[in-house]
């Protein structure tokens, strides 16, 4: 895909015409969904439970394929296959709504995870750590185990994996459904602080309106449509 | 954070699974180990047996068995009068039972065979071996199971023999077995006029070709082989080495099982786990090399408790007094490293599913449900 601009900024996510199903087309989940999203945005797909934000959310990072149209991100298609493994390697971060966390590894086991699957200079990312930890403040608890961290904290953590890499866009996945209200907003205002910081692009699923509308803007997810439904 | 240390700590955070999955693998390697050093190690008696420092073997052409093979008492006379021939002692092999035992091996020999001077004479006189009619001389693990002294009378077969002296010998084959004078066991096995083998030491080993030439033109029915030559040509030896691998294959096949199974739950167990893997980069080919790591891993600490647990295990079966002799282990570096490699392809076979089913998770699918 030719590099393309929105409001002079460069296009990072484009989504067109995606239609999605399971169980055989019996159930459609995406339906003619089209959007795109520029470099350093930060977006939410609001929408009730069950109305396919998460499905989106796959198909962005890879993880799942269309059964038509397109997705790219960061100049990759999601949909081939060849392109899928560079896309979770170079471009995308996920967060999800349960941290996702590996039990027995400690923080920086868990954040370094990232440096095993790219292969990547192991220093940089220690240092890349490092400056995360400091930044979600956690640096104090980088060698405990994830079991004996808050929910909250947890969720940082799960941030800072995501970050590890830098990737284009972080896709989050109810990143705050799990939390109480004070952990929520605080896991929130990390995300998109460091997303804003670093120019990164956030697509965050929520059906929390409150945190959609702080957002740049909101697409609106209701029976797989997707519509934008304007400006946080 | 290397890959490697994420394959330990994957194994430790499932101490119990790891270990019985490196037990199978252990009990594998000292089954194997075990049964192979027996089994080479008594393939290794009956050699000392029948080259007893001697460089060839003269015995029967196209006998399936040396105890069948019959070679005539001129053969012995002229092969001892060639050239380079420094001795040329002949053997008979026979086995018989008596009510008490099943099996005994008798060994008819010549009066100067050098192995009734190097054998310790605890009872009788090495001088008199052959000079008495119907007079045998008794290895002493024979003696004592038979519960005999020298000049008692015992059963063998269906005659009954006097004991002329008792020997202890190294070779515990050697030392359960019974001493004949080669002609009493050519008259007790009917086999008047030969023997089963001749042991030949020759005087320059170097004319060792020339010397097996001779003896096939001049002895069509005979042939010749070095000893090692004929170790590894013969076949009794072969079906006995193939077996001891056999049994010991099997046995690693119930470990691979075992490490099959213990991987297949690990995978099972962490399939959501392995899903966030693959969100964060790792390819379908990293997470089968983290399966398969993990398999090799527990090989290999199950290969070093299983060769623990068979050296133990031979190591108190030679020392019982009820195998005392019989059992003499080898442990042979060729036989380690092929214990350790049937460990490690046995792991590798063991991981092949339980990697295939990891590389099969579908992200999207086992996430999707949190």
């Amino acid at each position: 895909m030719s590099s393309r601009s929105m409001r002079g900024r460069e296009v990072v996510v484009s989504v067109k015409e995606l239609f999605k199903g399971f169980d055989a087309g019996r159930i459609q989940v995406l339906k003619d969904v089209t959007l795109e999203i520029a470099k350093g945005e930060v977006v939410a797909l609001w929408g009730a439970s069950g109305s396919g934000k998460t499905t989106l959310l796959h198909m962005m990072g890879g993880l799942d394929t269309p059964d038509s149209g397109t997705v790219w991100v960061g100049g990759l298609n999601a949909a081939e296959e060849r392109d899928r493994l560079a896309l979770r390697r170079q471009k995308v971060g996920f967060v999800f709504q349960l941290h996702n966390l590996i039990p027995d590894l400690s923080v920086r086991e868990n954040c370094l995870v990232t440096s095993i699957a790219t292969g990547g200079d192991s220093k940089q990312f220690e240092s890349r750590f490092e400056e995360l930890a400091q930044e979600l403040g956690f640096d104090h608890r980088q060698d405990r185990r994830i079991q004996d961290l808050s929910g909250g904290e947890r969720q940082r953590v799960a941030l800072c994996r995501a970050l590890m890499h830098r990737p284009d866009v972080i896709l989050a996945d109810e990143p705050t459904g799990s939390l109480d209200e004070k952990s929520g907003e605080r896991v929130f205002e990390l995300l998109t602080g460091l997303a804003k910081k670093e120019g990164t692009t956030v697509v965050m699923a929520t059906h929390e309106r409150r945190f959609a509308d702080a957002c740049d803007r909101i697409f609106h997810v209701r029976d797989g449509r997707v519509s934008e439904i304007g400006e946080g | 954070m290397k890959f490697t240390k994420l394959i330990v700590i994957n194994l430790t955070r499932h101490r119990v699974r790891a270990l019985l999955g490196a037990a199978g693998i252990a009990f594998g390697v000292a089954a194997m180990l075990t049964v192979l050093s027996i089994v080479l190690g008594a393939i290794g008696m009956f050699e000392r047996i029948l080259s007893n420092d001697s460089h060839y073997l003269v015995f029967e052409r196209n006998v399936s068995d040396l105890f069948f093979s019959s070679v005539p008492e001129d053969a012995t006379r002229s092969i001892s009068e060639m050239e380079n021939v420094d001795t040329a002692y002949p053997m008979l092999f026979g086995i018989v039972s008596s009510d008490d035992t099943p099996v005994i091996t008798c060994f008819g020999i010549a009066d100067n065979d050098p192995r009734l001077d190097d054998a310790e004479w605890i009872a009788g006189d090495r001088s008199r071996f052959g000079q008495e009619e119907n007079t045998i001389y008794l290895g002493l693990r024979a003696a004592e199971f038979a519960e005999v002294e020298v000049g008692e009378e015992v059963p063998i077969g269906k005659d009954i023999l006097t004991v002329g002296g008792i020997l202890k010998l190294e070779n515990g084959f050697e030392n359960g077995g019974v001493f004949m004078p080669l002609k009493l066991a050519q008259e007790f096995f009917h086999k008047e006029g030969f023997s089963s083998i001749i042991a030949v030491k020759l005087k320059e080993v170097s004319k060792g070709d020339v010397f097996k030439e001779e003896i096939e033109a001049e002895y069509p029915d005979l042939m010749a082989l070095e000893n090692e030559e004929f170790s590894s040509s013969y076949s009794q030896f072969k079906i006995l080495s193939a077996t001891a691998w056999a049994v010991g294959i099997c046995a690693f096949l119930l470990g691979g099982m075992g490490v099959a199974n213990a991987m297949l739950m690990s995978v099972f167990g962490r399939i959501r786990e392995i899903a966030v893997l693959r969100v964060c980069g790792f390819s379908k080919a990293q997470v089968g090399a983290m399966i398969v790591g993990e398999s090799l891993l527990l090989a290999f600490f199950g290969a070093l408790l299983g060769f623990g647990i068979g050296y133990f295990a031979l190591r108190v079966m030679q020392d019982l007094p009820q195998l005392n002799g019989y059992i003499k282990p080898v442990l042979d570096p060729w036989m380690l490293v092929g214990v350790g490699m049937v460990a490690f392809v046995t792991s590798v076979g063991g991981s092949c599913y339980p990697a295939w089913r990891a590389m099969k998770i579908q992200p999207a699918e086992a996430l999707r449900y949190e």
